[in-house]
């Protein structure tokens, strides 16, 4: 079905190129030469055209340019450049006679005339009228980064992205402005050179030219359903057509190479061998009272170590990035292509990342310029090597590592690893590093083809295709004798592959009548369908540790369930129409209108309208303002629009039936499959909507000195998608997934940029990101409350905490997202926490406490600075801070670790003396609001050096720079666990549970040359 | 004209697109292709049975629920293993809230199993009735009943629900217990002629359904005020003349593989990989009792035999000797264990000192190493997480007593079938048994088989106290609705 609406389309494009050929009448030549006013040079790349006709030229390398074919008669010749006011004249063209028309371009005020992305399209930073961040690939975070997103911390107003901890093989969370769902995913919606629902892991973080973040719903709704949470569309860096500006060759290679050291951060402070041994005596001197006869064996066995079990799992981690890039072009074609590698080597042991991301872009003109072919193909192949520790269990290492006993040594006296069996799940995390193998696998592909014509002057037509694909295996192997308690061992094998086609195409109209009538219409459809499959296949009783899982016959046990298959699509057409009008770029209009539907719906309710409307007023531009001379920019914009979410697995519209399990006919005798119902069929299953409204100001003054942007936004999201719990009978199922209850966020966004200090020899560019978000829930529907309005959320577990009251966010009506809602401790009686229970007295037990909503792990404010400072034309010195302040986190490590009970056969905090001399013998671990944290910080995200060494003498060498960058140098809090940031996703976060891979420290060398 | 036909042939260009959205289903079943073939209804009831599984564990607590909250087993918090949040704890003193772990669990699990057999039923229904149908029909009911049985013992007044067709903000309301009695009886008395007379201990059959009504009427005082042992008796009768008859090894019935046991009536089918969820051997053996089975896995050391109770056996009795794991233990080469943290050898002591032993006030080998453990079901060398072992639901010999029992109180003498039972176990026969000794001796041959809470409170002892469980007043004698049930339903409240 795609292959035959492409290839009309195609057709189409190919018929009327053919019926548009051009009548040659009287004409002749139109020639000069085009330079910078600043400087004096030349300028290859510059466009030059004849206005009112398709004609026109790029400048060559010399700057020169010559129109042939001109008609006859009077003639505007205009000349432009990124960056510079364009300039034009009027003059007389003779038939068979050349023109000579020198143009000098005068640079434009700083950053006015970028472009920005927005969706499908490009607009001018001027025409800007919803609210979108640009950011370019300098204004990044430097260092070693992870992922492409994390440069991308701190730089975007509103744009809150976090991870909790440092694992180079665990992603971010990248929330915009609030953005909350009660089942769906949250994530914003990625677009890559036009892919939408691409994977920002496939591509190098030096392949990023700029990130656009949309973030009001009058900017999104272009994107109707997938727009709700956000767009962050990335532009990679590409060729230029005629070659580089400045430079006599019209290609660049370039090489980049970083080496990173990482050091752990901060860890736990559990306590020491000797300091266990201490608190047993102490143990010891209180039980003699009773059991005079007791010795320090009746208490704890000490295993005769001194062992610093986190010192043991981490390392200092060497991280290798190494990345090569050549671009260039003519005035046909251009190309961009890269290639790198990197490796990350955690900090914990048995960790590791490796990725090579190679990348083309081309782009070729044809029919006079009139049709450009581009295509891009980037792929990532990655290596991934885990360890896991995100629980309490035998495998989970850093539970493992702070609970052990101190005075277990590593190894026994044979050079085994240490094995002794004090508790359940009590397991030695050298042993499982070393014998364990986990590890995957991943290839990522993206592809896009596009075609633009240029119809007429005013008409162009695009179509383009798009392909992802992702490929993971996966690979788990367990040999026998890793644990102390009985295990025969594990092997398990997977892959789990998606794909995502897209195919999309266009009309658009730009116009200007009258000079000052500026009209552009947008005309879309767009195709997409996802998919995945997937397969499984594991056994247990390992009988080869060499074979391992390679060869699954080496196993013995496998039962049903064991071997698995799965496979899934959905399906999202939408079609949209959309008008961007300004007079003389001073009143501007703009409206779009997107229709959506998707298969993930209910038959009610497959389609949606996404309309939104924006305004803009450019005060600078107006006569009364043409005085005031320090004033550049003064923007006021006001927009409304609608946008969907449809982020929820496929199927949960309809009741399907899936195979549960194995169940005996007890009239055969035989094994048969028992089929279950999956969830109850919602035929209204529909979209979650969110309508926002949103005014900004945009401002620059002083010659754009200082410049900026304000934000007031206030979203409602509606018939939010979740899950609830629905009494069976009368329903099929115990699960509904439905539409109900509604959040709203609301909040304020700063950005300033200012050239403090801008001299010949010392420059100093700072810019500041300031946001507030308060989020609320405005009604909760069907998903059932629990009690008095209050739904449970945050549910932790671990050992000592087993059981349904172990829950630390509540879900009300006017109370935020993700606030905490927990029981007042008031003290301790017969060595039993007791709180303040729901009647009015105390009581002891968790479920008949009293709770009250105590604060939300989200901030009051997000603030980023970013300072630059450039010395003598050769140093730089860039650093940002990032600072959340008034989130909360509720330190569960310290509910788990506190407890005298657990020492001394385990390990725990020192709080834990605290707790003994206050007589806390009955309570193990459990819930408080001693346990809430202000988690405010103010973290040092980087500092770099760089020396630009003067390559003007070397004439094979273009640019060379060396750089040192510092990680994460220091923190700022009162936060008392190991790191106060975590990760803010999903309906409750903030709790911080021991299980958090260490944030590093980290210096960067680096070297990046370009040819 | 050139212009419009361009706009138009561009228009129609964009649009080419499809408008079509097409929604494939690949591994699952839409529900209206649900049953797909012959096969799949023939195997449609299989589910009802399927809805047992989890009884037996911590997914549906039923058999958990009712052992350690009585007299004969329990929980025990050894320091930092098995506190998890008190839930063992409360329901051995019974001291549970609507909101614990087993209450909410049970709750569900019964209402699975009504709900799939009245889901069944319904699709039932909609075929063309013949006698295989009305039969699998019948045979199902009798499964609800069976469902609704252990609700109604556990819970007290709940809902009554025969079909699972209902308006989708249908909120049910309860009726009382006797309500639910009367139906059940009614329902399971007119499913018996439809119903198979054969020995299959994995359907409802006939004897099954005597088995069901034997237990309804004999509980008959405690769920309606008024007794009725002269219809229990009726029904115990036509269940002893059945195709059962007793082992002569006490411990044949909870062997692995008892599944062709003469004692057997109806059970659960466990395997260790097929039909998983009975694991009692986890929950109560030492951790180092692997070396002794030679188990893939470690025990988690938990669960032990009350030592009050641990002393009604006398010393030769067999069931004592087979059933309790005490003393010191072996590997399976014969070498002593040494328990890893006292570094002596391993000897169970089944003087359990406490319900609840933290660190410091007791010895690690009190914490580690005391309290019987449970073997009477057999725990084959190379157990893995799962025993394959049936669960008897119903067994002969519980009704040789419950024939006893009926006799007794009306006013005969029932020696004639507890003296089997205890010859068998190798203690001396009674002659003129009272009632309060055939409560203990049903509390020393059913120990352990989801029976002994209803025997409690059926003869009036529940409220007792015994080693650390409290006295307590009456309303423990159903568990409450548990509070996210109410939640969703508030009728259910009232």
């Amino acid at each position: 079905m795609i292959m035959s609406k492409l290839y009309l389309q195609i057709m189409t494009i190919v018929l009327l190129t053919v019926v548009f050929s051009v009548a040659h009448a009287q004409t002749g030549t139109v020639s000069g030469v085009v330079t910078d006013q600043s400087t004096g040079e030349t300028m290859p790349g510059a466009n030059v055209l004849i206005k009112g006709t398709l004609m026109g030229q790029s400048t060559d390398f010399d700057g020169k340019f010559s129109i042939v074919d001109v008609p006859a008669g009077t003639v505007v010749v205009e000349a432009s450049f990124v960056g510079f006011l364009p300039a034009s004249r009027t003059i007389a063209v003779e038939a068979g006679k050349t023109v000579t028309v020198n143009f000098s371009l005068v640079p434009d005020a700083i950053a006015l005339e970028e472009t920005i992305v927005i969706g499908y399209g490009v607009q001018k930073k001027s025409d800007k009228t919803g609210a979108v961040s640009h950011v370019t690939a300098d204004q990044l975070n430097q260092g070693s980064l992870t992922d492409p997103i994390q440069g991308l911390q701190g730089k975007a107003a509103g744009v809150l992205i976090t991870k909790k901890g440092g694992d180079p093989n665990a992603g971010f969370a990248v929330r915009i402005r609030g953005s909350a769902g009660y089942d769906s995913n949250t994530q914003p919606l990625f677009v890559i050179d036009g892919i939408p629902n691409a994977d920002p892991t496939t591509i190098a973080p030096e392949d990023i030219e700029s990130y656009n973040v949309l973030k009001d719903a009058a900017s999104t709704a272009i994107y109707g359903s997938q727009g709700a949470n956000g767009v962050i569309i990335i532009t990679t860096k590409k060729g230029s057509f005629s070659g580089i500006k400045g430079k006599k060759s019209t290609s660049k290679v370039e090489f980049n190479h970083k080496t990173s050291f990482d050091r752990v951060a901060k860890t736990l402070n559990v306590m020491s061998a000797d300091e266990l041994r201490s608190f047993a005596q102490r143990k010891l001197e209180d039980a003699l009272v009773a059991n005079p006869d007791w010795t320090i064996d009746s208490i704890f066995t000490d295993g005769g170590a001194d062992t610093d079990w986190q010192k043991e799992i981490y390392r200092v981690g060497i991280n290798n990035e190494t990345y090569v890039n050549f671009y260039g072009g003519d005035d046909k074609s251009n190309y961009y292509g890269s290639i790198g590698r990197a490796n990350w080597q955690g900090v914990m042991k048995g960790t590791e990342k490796d990725r090579i991301t190679a990348k083309v872009n081309l782009s070729h003109k044809a029919f006079n310029d009139r049709l450009i072919i581009s295509g891009n193909l980037t792929s990532s192949f990655e290596n991934n090597d885990y360890e896991n520790y995100g629980g309490w269990g035998k495998e989970d290492i850093i539970y493992q590592a702070i609970s052990r006993n101190p005075t277990d040594p590593v190894r026994d006296g044979n050079g085994n690893f240490d094995k002794t069996q004090r508790e359940f799940n009590y397991e030695n995390p050298l042993s499982i590093i070393e014998n364990i193998t986990n590890v995957r696998d991943a290839k990522r592909y993206m592809g896009n083809l596009k075609a633009d014509l240029k119809v007429t002057k005013t008409i162009t037509a695009s179509v383009s295709a798009g392909y992802i694909r992702n490929d993971h295996e996966g690979t788990y192997f367990r040999p026998t004798g890793v644990f102390a308690s009985a295990d025969n061992g594990f092997a398990s094998r997977y892959y789990s592959n998606y794909y995502s086609k897209v195919v999309e195409s266009m009309l658009n109209y730009t116009n200007t009548y009258n000079d000052f009538h500026n009209v552009v219409f947008d005309l879309g459809h767009s195709w997409q369908e996802s998919g995945y499959d997937g397969f499984s296949a594991q056994a247990s009783n390992s009988q080869s540790p060499g074979i391992g899982a390679d060869n699954l016959r080496s196993l013995v046990d496998v039962k049903w369930g064991d071997v698995n298959s799965y496979r899934g699509m959905s399906q999202l057409i939408g079609m949209f129409t959309r008008l961007q009008y300004n007079f003389n770029s001073k009143y501007y209009v703009s409206a779009s209108v997107r229709r959506d539907g998707s298969t993930k719906f209910g038959e009610n309710n497959r389609w949606g309208w996404f309309p939104t409307a924006a305004l803009g007023w450019s005060m600078h531009n107006e006569e009364f303002m043409s005085n005031i001379n320090w004033l550049d920019q003064l923007k006021l914009r006001a927009s409304y629009g609608v946008s969907g979410n449809q982020a929820i697995g496929e199927y949960r519209n309809q009741a399907i039936w899936f195979p549960s399990g194995l169940a005996t006919n007890p009239e055969t005798g035989q094994q048969v499959i028992s089929f279950q119902p999956a969830h109850n069929p919602n035929p209204d299953l529909k979209w979650e909507r969110t309508s926002e409204v949103n005014i900004g100001v945009d401002f620059a003054v002083w010659n754009s000195r200082l410049s900026g942007s304000l934000e007031l936004y206030s979203k409602n999201t509606t018939d939010l998608l979740g899950e609830y719990v629905v009494p069976v009978p009368p329903n099929l199922a115990p699960r509904t997934f439905a539409n109900s209850g509604a959040i709203t966020n609301k909040g304020i966004e700063l950005f300033l940029q200012a050239f403090v200090v801008d001299k010949r020899d010392i420059k100093w560019k700072t810019s500041l990101t300031a946001a507030h978000n308060k989020s609320e829930f405005t009604d909760l529907g069907e998903f059932t409350t629990q009690e008095s309005g209050v739904r449970y959320a945050g549910y932790i577990s671990g050992r000592g905490m087993v059981g349904d009251s172990y829950f630390l966010n509540g879900i009300a009506v006017g109370q935020e997202v993700g606030a905490f809602y927990l029981p007042k401790y008031v003290g301790i009686v017969d060595g039993e926490f007791v709180y303040e229970s729901r009647e009015g007295g105390f009581t002891t037990k968790l479920s008949e406490a009293k709770r009250t909503f105590m604060g939300t792990a989200n901030p009051d404010i997000e603030l980023g600075w970013s300072n630059s400072f450039t010395f003598y034309k050769n140093w730089n010195v860039d650093f940002a801070f990032r600072s959340l302040i008034g989130n909360k986190v509720y330190n569960a490590t310290r509910s788990f670790f506190d407890f005298p009970g657990n020492l001394p056969s385990l390990n725990g905090l020192p709080d834990a003396l605290d707790w003994y001399e206050d007589g806390r013998t009955k309570t193990g671990p459990t819930i408080a609001d001693i346990y809430l944290e202000d988690a405010s910080f103010l973290r040092l995200d980087y500092i770099s050096v760089s020396y630009n060494v003067n390559t003007d003498k070397i004439d094979w060498l273009s640019s060379l720079k060396l750089y040192v960058v510092a990680s994460n140098l220091f923190t700022i809090t009162g936060y008392s666990g190991i790191d106060p940031e975590t990760t803010i996703d999903g309906l409750s976060y903030g709790i911080d549970q021991y299980n958090v891979y260490p944030k590093t420290r980290t210096l960067s060398f680096g070297i990046n040359a370009s040819f | 004209m050139k212009k419009l036909i361009i706009l138009i042939s561009l228009i129609s260009f964009v649009f080419t697109g499809c408008t079509k959205l097409d929604e494939v289903i690949y591994d699952r079943i839409p529900n209206n292709e649900y049953p797909e073939n012959a096969d799949q209804v023939a195997n449609l009831s299989v589910d009802a049975y399927k809805r047992l599984q989890n009884l037996a564990d911590d997914n549906g607590w039923w058999f958990l629920a009712q052992e350690i909250s009585s007299d004969g087993f329990c929980g025990p918090t050894r320091a930092s293993d098995w506190f998890d949040g008190g839930k063992w704890l409360v329901m051995h003193q019974h001291n549970w809230s609507n909101d614990v772990e087993g209450v909410n669990r049970m709750w569900s699990t019964f209402w699975e199993g009504i709900t799939s057999s009245n889901q069944i039923i319904d699709l039932l229904k909609q075929l063309e009735q013949n006698d295989d149908i009305r039969a699998k029909i019948a045979e199902v009911e009798v499964m609800r009943s069976f469902y609704f049985y252990l609700l109604m013992d556990n819970y007290g007044s709940a809902p009554y629900l025969t079909t699972a067709n209902l308006p989708g903000d249908f909120l049910p309301t309860k009726i009382s217990r006797e309500a639910i009695y009367d139906s059940l009886v009614t329902t399971v008395e007119k499913s018996l002629p439809y119903l198979k007379l054969t020995d299959n201990k994995l359907l409802a059959t006939r004897y099954m359904a005597f088995a069901l009504l034997s237990k309804l009427y004999i509980n008959s005082e405690v769920y309606t005020g008024t007794a009725q042992w002269a219809k229990a008796e009726m029904y115990i009768d036509s269940l002893l003349a059945g195709p059962y008859s007793l082992e002569s090894d006490v411990s044949a019935p909870f062997k692995t593989n008892n599944d062709r046991s003469s004692e057997i009536i109806f059970s659960i089918p466990y395997d260790e990989d097929n039909f998983e969820g009975f694991r009692i051997h986890m929950r109560t053996l030492h951790y180092q009792h692997n070396l002794t089975f030679d188990m893939p896995v470690g025990p988690w050391n938990g669960f032990a035999v009350v030592p009050t109770f641990f002393d009604t056996y006398e010393d030769t009795d067999l069931r004592k000797q087979q059933w309790f794991i005490y003393g010191p233990q072996f590997t399976s080469s014969g070498e002593e264990i040494i328990e890893s943290i006292t570094g002596e050898p391993l000897v169970i002591d089944p003087y359990l000192p406490a319900l609840f032993m933290e660190d410091g006030a007791f010895t690690p080998a009190q914490i580690r190493t005391t309290g019987a453990r449970a073997g009477k079901y057999e725990i084959k060398m190379g157990a893995k997480e799962n025993l394959s072992n049936n669960f008897p639901l119903f067994r002969l010999t519980d009704f040789y007593l419950m024939k006893a029992e009926v006799v007794i109180r009306q006013g005969g003498n029932g020696d004639q079938w507890i003296d089997p039972i205890r010859e068998r176990a190798g203690v001396a026969p009674w002659s003129g048994a009272t009632i309060d000794q055939l409560l203990a001796e049903r509390g020393r041959e059913l120990w352990l088989e989801g029976h002994r809470r209803q025997d409690l409170i059926r003869y009036g002892k529940w409220e007792n106290s015994w080693w650390e469980k409290p006295a307590t007043d009456g309303s423990k004698r159903t568990f409450p609705i548990p509070k996210w049930a109410i939640d969703a339903n508030p009728n259910l409240g009232n």
